[in-house]
């Protein structure tokens, strides 16, 4: 039987971020090289206008950080599995499902990511 | 019958290799234009027999990323819709969109409890290969929670169904090239016995080399690579279908409920019925019985004979032996009846769209009610000699098609026939 060859660990990111946006996969592999609590606020940023669009533009417009995950952008359990994928694929960090469940908004995802990735970074704001 | 229990066609919407909705539809039909194209299937290292489909124009599907998808700006979808469809569940969404407009229905009577929604396809094969590959590659065997819902038979009914908010009912259908004529022929049968008042039928099916490729192995493809004939149901030369895909969308509905809203039906579902060959698992009877059977049928449930019918458009997929099989059950119904219907086959200008075929054609059929013109026979250069005695007109026919026959047979030897003709209050 033919042995496929084993694909490494950055070929699999490149494939994940196929999905994306040339600007983002940029960001991303940036993240990745030399990581911040900056370059993790705008990775998450991407992950939610990915899932979010055009309603996610909108409400942040209106709300800020203040945006509501499921509320306002209508995100599923299916999404927030997604999002967890994205969040250990790009980032590094394994969201559990249960975590989400004390995540109502943006700023508490971007304040929870913070707090697991860069616990010695001052809070932002 | 009362007329609450008569069943109409009030709305349509398409995306098919012959045009993006009804008006360019209604055009291919009459002016015989196919919508049939060189494709490259195998890519530059693997030239394959198969070279030409009937393709989707002004789509890009070709990612198996939603994002990477291109289609025309007239429709808005955001990732919430589109993040968990296949290729044809991007079709049948805007078609449905079409179809609801088109028949004037308001939200709420799309949600209502008095709408349900019959859906047919083969589901994604695209979508299945990437969402297992990617399993089947990672250290851990994920992949994308979506995959399922993406991909499987069924993926029609779970994002429809969401998207529209459907309440009355939700189902699919499965027999093969026959599932959407069974569909439309079960949602007249819930309308006649009162369960519903309008059913939204639909079939779509991707259209890439994973839908159409694998029967090239079944010899079942043709090997010609001239779009002007490849597709070539009852000619003397035909040697296999031509695949296509894209979604067909019918709104069928009760008579009174299309009346409340002042919609004038295109035609009315007279009627339907089924067969089955018990023969083989591809291959029609060599005699058509099954099919012959289920015309027979159909006419018995409308209350009509032979000479009733006007128009009849064939399921002729231009392999050699379906459109013998299918000349026979025509010859056994009408010629032997005296009688001499015009026969043609559309899949000469689309290709054949497997479970969407029943719904297309029927669709094709209500245009051709309303506008008042029978669909030629295009490409048929020198007929079978078996269709000898058939009216198998080259050119469509500036005439009401009156009372018409919708064939439909599928893999393992399912048969439906429906029976339309024009709206009369």
């Amino acid at each position: 039987m033919t042995q496929i060859p084993e694909k490494t660990p950055e070929e699999r990111l490149r494939e994940k971020l196929e999905a994306f946006p040339p600007e983002f996969q940029q960001l991303v592999l940036a993240h990745k090289a030399a990581p911040s609590p900056a370059t993790l606020s705008q990775v998450i940023m991407g992950v939610m206008h990915y899932h979010g669009g055009e309603i996610f533009a909108a409400k942040f417009a209106e709300k800020g950080d203040g945006v509501l995950l499921v509320e306002d952008l209508g995100f599923d359990s299916l999404t927030l599995v997604e999002i967890s994928f994205h969040a250990e694929e790009f980032l590094g960090y394994v969201i559990q499902l249960e975590n989400f469940a004390n995540l109502k908004t943006l700023g508490d995802l971007q304040g929870f990511l913070r707090a697991k990735l860069f616990p010695d970074a001052n809070p932002v704001g | 019958m009362a007329s609450s229990n008569r069943v109409v066609i009030s709305g349509l919407g398409f995306i098919t290799s012959i045009g993006n909705d009804k008006t360019a539809v209604t055009t291919s039909l009459r002016e015989l234009r196919h919508g049939i194209e060189r494709v490259d299937f195998g890519g530059p290292t693997r030239p394959i027999e198969v070279k030409v489909a009937g393709t989707i124009k002004n789509f890009d599907t070709s990612s198996p990323y939603w994002s990477k998808w291109r289609y025309p700006a007239d429709y808005k979808f955001g990732p919430a819709t589109l993040r968990s469809l296949a290729p044809h569940g991007l079709y049948a969404t805007c078609a449905t969109q079409q179809a609801i407009a088109d028949a004037l229905l308001s939200p709420a009577e799309v949600s209502g409890e008095e709408t349900a929604l019959f859906c047919c396809s083969g589901g994604s094969h695209s979508m299945s290969r990437h969402f297992l590959n990617v399993m089947h590659d990672a250290p851990d065997m994920r992949a994308s929670p979506l995959g399922v819902v993406s991909s499987i038979v069924g993926t029609l009914n779970f994002n429809l169904g969401t998207q529209f908010k459907i309440r009355g009912g939700n189902c699919g259908f499965v027999s093969a090239c026959a599932s959407s004529s069974h569909a439309l022929g079960y949602a007249c049968d819930e309308i006649r016995l009162g369960r519903f008042e309008r059913v939204i039928v639909v079939g779509a099916e991707d259209m890439d080399a994973d839908s159409v490729v694998p029967f090239m192995s079944m010899k079942a493809l043709s090997a010609c690579d001239d779009p002007a004939c490849a597709s070539r149901p009852f000619d003397r030369k035909r040697d296999g279908f031509v695949g296509t895909g894209g979604a067909a969308v019918m709104i069928v509905e009760s008579g009174a409920s299309a009346a409340r809203r002042g919609v004038v039906p295109y035609a009315e579902l007279l009627g339907w019925a089924q067969s089955a060959d018990g023969h083989n698992l591809a291959m029609p009877h060599p005699e058509g019985d099954g099919l012959a059977r289920a015309m027979r049928r159909t006419l018995r449930d409308c209350g009509l004979t032979p000479a009733d019918i006007g128009y009849i458009t064939a399921h002729a997929t231009s392999t050699p032996q379906g459109d013998r099989a299918e000349a026979i059950a025509l010859h056994e119904v009408f010629t032997k009846a005296g009688a001499h219907p015009a026969v043609s086959s559309t899949k000469g200008l689309t290709g054949h769209p497997l479970s969407m075929s029943g719904a297309m054609e029927a669709a094709f059929c209500a245009l051709a009610l309303r506008d008042g013109f029978v669909p030629g026979n295009a490409h048929l250069d020198e007929a079978d000699p078996i269709c000898d005695g058939l009216n198998l007109p080259r050119t469509t026919l500036a005439r009401s098609p009156g009372i018409v026959l919708s064939n439909s047979s599928g893999f393992g030897g399912s048969n439906v026939v429906l029976a339309l003709g024009p709206w009369s209050s």
